[in-house]
């Protein structure tokens, strides 16, 4: 995997051949990503204390594994999916700073899928909003995108999602989901019962939410770090 | 484990479930609850662990001559109380060894790397016939009823408890499974003979496995009768509302 570490406030990154990164965000950015045809890539990012502007083009039969943590993070992206593309894309913000986060997903031709996670913990009681627009453009067929978007408060933060679904073609899945909550008191209760004490249980769960659904290889034990100091 | 229920009255919300409960089980002892649904069995295992919501009115719980009414489940759980439960909790996003890692760091006076511990558990997982791939699964997640059971009694045998209540265990366990998990608890008891056993269950089935030194029959959130096994076998003849009415002295010693 190529390490990279970003300290400039924008950054372009052509991927053009089947290989991995991982990006460290030290300010507030600008990244664009292009996947070339026929390209597989995996990006893994981490991100503290910045926002980040994100455009990812995906060309002609790329596939792109996008997966991200970012703390008292703002994230504005849009996505756009050419021919026989397909895009999975796992991002996390926990944040304990007012966090308006919004996502265009743009689903440009046919053939094209898409499946966007995207998972917050709202850890103190500032604002963490998600907007999610999925687009999918007139007379495209077999179109497959699906939005699943979750925040957990774990107080008495003010958490909105705005899941859009905008379908201008008839040959399409489209699928949204939305959940705001609080921690599983019976999930923590049972923990409990196992001598795990409320303050681990907490943290257990919301590393869970975070970074559960995500494959970060080496990067797990650093992602995990960071989430400790910050849960703490 | 001494444990015992001194007149024990509770209440959920506000509504009467346990009223002046009596139990004592000495070290070692097999009892169990039987009972039809809605008599305040599955309340009884909660009071036990100490959950919140379960507000004790009157009476006490000690253990080994101690009161533990004030204290929180997590010390009961380190005091050495464990409950098997009827419906355990999935929780994704969570492997199941680092869950039951987390735990054996709070409760066990033995420190195991982590090299050590997974190889603990992979072989508990052989002995109760368990895929060793469960262990790196989301906890519970996908797993069927019967599996979450034998990942509670593999979670059981790791702690090492001295006092177990089995809450409904042989629901949801087929009639295989259910040899394979009571033959390890019977292993377990054999060698930990001073560990006490509450199960609290409708059907004397997995009474045939393992068996109770003395059976009470509750009703009403109180035990109404109690026996030995004789009682379990006149329960499944002649059927709770009847045996309610049977009129007998079989008492415990």
């Amino acid at each position: 995997m190529n390490k990279i570490c970003i300290e400039t406030s924008e950054f372009d990154l052509k991927i053009t051949s089947n290989e991995d990164y991982f990006l460290e965000i030290k300010k507030a950015l600008t990244l664009k990503v292009s996947v070339c045809k026929n390209v597989q890539s995996k990006i893994i990012f981490l991100s503290k204390d910045s926002s980040i502007d994100l455009d990812i083009e995906l060309l002609e039969f790329a596939s792109l594994d996008i997966q991200g943590l970012g703390i008292n993070t703002t994230l504005t992206c849009n996505t756009k999916e050419n021919e026989n593309s397909n895009l999975k894309s796992v991002i996390s913000i926990a944040s304990y700073k007012d966090s308006c986060n919004k996502i265009n997903i743009n689903m440009a031709s046919s053939n094209s899928n898409c499946n966007f996670f995207l998972n917050g913990v709202n850890l103190e009681n500032n604002k963490l909003y998600f907007t999610v627009n999925g687009i999918i453009n007139k007379n495209l067929e077999n179109v497959l995108l699906e939005e699943n978007t979750c925040i957990i408060n774990r107080k008495d933060g003010d958490s909105k999602i705005i899941p859009n679904l905008l379908v201008d073609s008839d040959s399409t899945v489209a699928n949204h989901s939305a959940f705001i909550g609080k921690l599983d008191d019976e999930v923590i209760r049972y923990l409990n019962s196992r001598g795990i004490e409320d303050r681990e249980a907490k943290k257990i769960l919301l590393r869970a939410v975070l970074l559960g659904k995500m494959d970060l290889g080496e990067a797990q034990e650093e992602f995990r770090n960071l989430l400790n100091l910050i849960i703490d | 484990m001494n444990l015992e229920l001194e007149n024990l009255s509770v209440k959920v919300d506000n509504k009467d479930i346990l009223k002046d409960f009596n139990l004592k089980i000495k070290p070692g002892e097999i009892h169990a609850i039987m009972g039809p649904n809605g008599v305040g069995k599955s309340t009884l295992s909660k009071v036990i662990m100490g959950y919140p919501d379960y507000k004790i009115v009157k009476g006490d719980i000690k253990v080994d001559n101690k009161s533990i009414k004030e204290l929180e489940i997590t010390k009961r759980a380190k005091l050495g109380i464990f409950l098997v439960y009827q419906n355990p909790v999935s929780i994704e996003g969570v492997r199941s060894s680092e869950v039951l890692k987390s735990s054996y760091d709070a409760v066990s006076n033995e420190k195991k790397s982590l090299y050590e511990f997974i190889t603990n558990i992979e072989d508990i997982s052989v002995e109760l016939n368990m895929n060793k791939d469960m262990l790196h699964r989301e906890f519970n997640v996908g797993f069927s009823g019967g599996e979450r059971k034998k990942n509670e009694i593999l979670w059981l045998l790791m702690l090492k408890p001295k006092f177990i209540i089995l809450d409904e265990l042989d629901s949801g366990l087929d009639v295989d499974s259910l040899k394979v998990v009571t033959e390890a608890l019977n292993k377990y008891l054999e060698e930990n003979k001073e560990t006490s056993v509450l199960i609290i269950t409708h059907y004397t089935r997995i009474l045939d496995y393992l068996k109770p030194k003395y059976v009470h029959m509750v009703k009403d959130g109180t035990i109404i009768k109690s026996g030995d096994f004789s009682l379990a076998k006149l329960i499944e003849k002649y059927g709770y509302n009847q045996s309610f009415d049977i009129k007998g002295d079989l008492t415990c010693e």
